[in-house]
């Protein structure tokens, strides 16, 4: 299926809503909140997209995207120019913070899609997809766990991965990687007890981002 | 008439027959269940999280410890992805050596499926017929990369070692020399050797282990009707693999959506009818027989044509060791390659492949810098496990042991 | 000299008591599956065909109450360790535990995680630890066989008077 017939298959009324392009050879919509289960709903009851499957859920927080390590730009006396600064512009486009991504797969007409929603820590709701496709059940739990998106119309939206009491959402890039708290068994006490993580991350090799114009 | 509560019971963490780390809470009116509300996380060691500090080839040890019983499947989804962000193709013969590992990974998990799955129900003797011939295949992977069960072998680009021209033998006076020429018969040639004797015996394993299930009386009361699934339901819950093919879809990414060099070779696609626990069954079996084809086919093509096994481009790929020790430029690439790694230019990808159990994707968000931004991996095993509630519905506890079993699921990779 | 040394170090009989239930405990020790990650599936392995362990009177028992050994097989998470500690509250004592791999050793390759208990000694009291990732069932075995020689150091019956 290739781009062009996809657009000619998507409806008017949508058209203006959703931003439709091509990206590694994969085809990409982005789609504003507002009218998100309409255009699902279109999606799967098409049938010149038969958009039946979905395989898959993530989401992504965009708060560090473009940010590197290293910062200078010539050379000093304490050391010299390495790596470009930040990718700012790029930054800046991402107004959202984080965004929800789906996989299509129809079967009947091979061929792959992905769909994008973006969302804020403002305003962190999203409709649920259950009704139309019933996989979306636990990775829409696994995507409140890990970000805090709220899906709306969910049956069951409780923590699935992390441990029982966890506070807080470990994957976004706020969140430390070595956690909050660690765990050992007390023996006067006689049971489990946490305590307040005192490992500290050690970073052997720091990010960097060169624009190399080889590619792409 | 009174209103009795369901019997709640912990079908626990620590189980025989569990599969792993995973609680079930069912609720239970005597034996049969009425509801099954399931724990998923007890394994969860956050990998996700872990790669997004690594670079890029240092998360390839990351993704053999997914899902541990398909170790090189996993790897191969995950520089698949790399690959497309970098627009890059390995050599031909790197491709030839990616799918014969994949096929020999997908025999390593059909055995230990098939093995784990008849000691649950209860035909123990099968267990260790598998667990035989995962051995001599282990060799294989040991002869190559080094190691047994986590590899580490798929880099982008190629692979990492061409294969090895000797197979490590028997030693030792305690055996004598009769034995030890019986055990060493397949050792004395390459490692191609080793896997074409594999190939020819394997055929007539298979057909021992259908002697002792397929038309077996017990094995068919306590598989057939169990866990029915109709093909548009298993679409609507997301199944894939020999779940989604056991019920009569014919879809197989080796053949729809061709990767590595599987649009080159012959085999067909098994597929069943019933949706039923027997019919997933006798897929996986028939799919053991298919892989055996497809390895065959793979020894002959890389008994013909030797060749460069990893690209040739410097700022992707490592230098040869014996290159880095002599010339500068390689010395220098080799040092940046370590230490800093090299940058794939900015996108979102997702890339999937046929796994043994499944559809294994993994979709990467890059912001072109030498570590990945995102990491996340489409699990089978998670999609999978989240429909035991609908399938085990009114059955009983023992027959909740056999779903578990075909749906083949491991931790590892649910958890993440 | 002969029997009166023996008179300070616990006595004739009861070191030869000693001895014997030494060599029992040894020869038949009886672990609890506690496969929890890519570890077990070389601990089946080792169990299998090839590297078999029931010539060491090893049989895998399904029940925390009917075994005395207990090998814990891969990470422990944050979420599983209460698990863990109830299981093994549950054995009955002479018990031991090896921890196989090195996840279960301190953490290991996913030590920096927060859902990662760092060694599984933090949560139970280990008495042989098998590096490795994983452990070759070689490995596993070796340390299987540390385990016996420890356990033939224990005296039971016998009590070492000091002078």
């Amino acid at each position: 299926m290739k781009l062009d017939e996809i657009k000619n298959i998507i409806d008017d009324k949508f058209s203006d809503k959703i931003k439709i392009f091509l990206d590694v050879n994969e085809i990409n919509i982005d789609v504003e909140k507002s009218i998100f289960y309409d255009f699902c709903k279109f999606l799967k009851n098409n049938s010149n997209l038969k958009l039946d499957f979905l395989s898959d859920i993530s989401g992504v927080d965009y708060l560090d995207y473009g940010k590197s390590y290293w910062e200078t730009v010539d050379s000093t006396s304490k050391g010299f120019s390495r790596a470009h600064k930040s990718d700012l512009l790029y930054f800046l486009y991402m107004k959202n913070r984080f965004c929800v991504s789906y996989h299509f797969l129809s079967y009947q007409f091979n061929f792959r899609l992905r769909l994008r929603v973006f969302v804020d820590l403002s305003d962190m709701r999203v409709d649920s997809v259950v009704s139309l496709w019933p996989t979306a059940n636990w990775h829409e739990r696994e995507l409140y766990d890990f970000f805090g998106v709220i899906f709306v119309g969910h049956p069951n939206l409780i923590r699935i991965l992390t441990d029982y009491g966890f506070e807080g959402h470990p994957l976004r890039k706020d969140f430390p990687l070595t956690g909050e708290y660690e765990i050992r068994y007390d023996e006067n006490k006689e049971k489990i007890v946490r305590e307040a993580s005192q490992i500290k991350r050690v970073i052997n090799t720091p990010k960097i981002i060169r624009k190399d114009f080889r590619y792409r | 008439m009174n209103n009795i509560d369901h019997y709640k019971m912990n079908f626990g963490p620590q189980h025989p027959a569990a599969h792993g780390v995973m609680r079930l809470v069912l609720d239970l009116d005597g034996e049969v269940i009425k509801k099954i509300d399931a724990h998923a996380g007890l394994l969860h060691r956050s990998i996700e999280k872990i790669c997004e500090n690594n670079l890029y080839t240092q998360n390839v040890g990351y993704m053999d410890r997914l899902d541990y019983v398909s170790m090189m499947t996993n790897e191969h989804s995950y520089v698949l992805a790399i690959e497309k962000l970098l627009n890059i193709n390995p050599p031909i013969r790197a491709l030839y050596i990616r799918t014969m590992f994949d096929e020999i990974t997908r025999l390593l998990n059909h055995l230990l499926w098939l093995g784990a799955h008849a000691l649950d129900i209860g035909a123990m003797a099968l267990f260790l017929y598998c667990f035989r011939e995962r051995e001599d295949l282990m060799d294989c992977y040991e002869a190559t990369t080094g190691g047994r069960l986590h590899v580490a072998y798929y880099r982008p680009g190629g692979v990492y070692r061409d294969l090895p021209n000797s197979m490590p033998k028997y030693k030792g006076k305690e055996f004598g020399e009769k034995r030890l020429k019986e055990l060493n018969y397949n050792r004395d040639g390459s490692l191609l050797d080793f896997i074409s004797d594999f190939v020819a015996r394997f055929p007539n394993l298979v057909d021992e282990y259908e002697t002792l299930l397929t038309d077996n009386r017990i094995w068919k009361q306590r598989t057939v009707g169990i866990g029915v699934v109709s093909p548009e339901r298993a679409i609507a819950l997301g199944f894939t693999g020999p779940m989604l093919r056991g019920s009569g879809v014919e879809w197989d990414l080796r053949k729809k959506q061709p990767y590595a060099v599987y649009d080159k070779l012959e085999f067909k696609i098994p597929v069943g009818s019933n949706g039923d626990c027997y019919d997933r069954y006798l897929v996986r079996v028939a799919e053991m027989r298919e892989s055996n084809k497809i390895i065959k086919q793979c020894i002959d093509w890389l008994y013909k044509n030797p060749g460069p096994v990893m690209l040739e481009n410097s700022k992707i790929t490592p230098p040869l060791r014996m290159d880095m020790k002599t010339s500068m430029e390689a010395l220098i690439h080799h040092f940046k390659y370590f230490s800093e790694g090299f940058i794939v230019p900015k996108g979102e990808v997702y890339a999937a492949i046929e796994q043994p159990k499944g559809e294994f994707g993994i979709y990467i968000v890059s912001d072109g810098s030498n570590k990945p931004y995102r990491v996340k991996m489409r699990a089978p095993s998670y999609v999978h496990l989240s429909a035991i509630d609908e399938l085990a519905r009114g059955h009983l506890i023992a027959d909740l042991v056999t779903i578990i079993g075909t749906l083949d699921i491991v931790l590892g990779d649910m958890d993440r | 000299m002969g029997i009166d040394g023996k008179f300070n170090s616990g006595g004739f009989i009861t070191t030869n008591i000693d001895k014997v239930i030494n060599w029992a405990r040894t020869g038949s020790l009886w672990p609890m599956t506690f496969g929890l990650a890519c570890c077990a599936v070389e601990m089946m392995q080792t169990g299998a065909s090839r590297f078999d362990l029931d010539r060491f009177g090893i049989i895998f028992r399904p029940s925390p109450r009917q075994s005395d050994l207990m090998i814990v097989a891969g990470t422990l998470t944050n979420k599983m360790a209460s698990a863990l500690r109830k299981v093994y509250d549950q054995m009955p004592s002479p018990k031991w535990v090896i921890s196989m791999g090195s996840c279960s050793n301190g953490g290991g390759y996913y030590y920096y995680s927060y859902s990662v208990v760092r060694g599984c000694d933090r949560i139970v009291p280990v008495d042989v630890y098998v590096p490795g990732c994983p452990p070759t069932p070689e490995a596993l075995i070796y340390g299987i066989l540390k385990l016996q020689e420890k356990i033939k150091k224990t005296n039971t019956v016998a009590k070492k008077i000091r002078d």
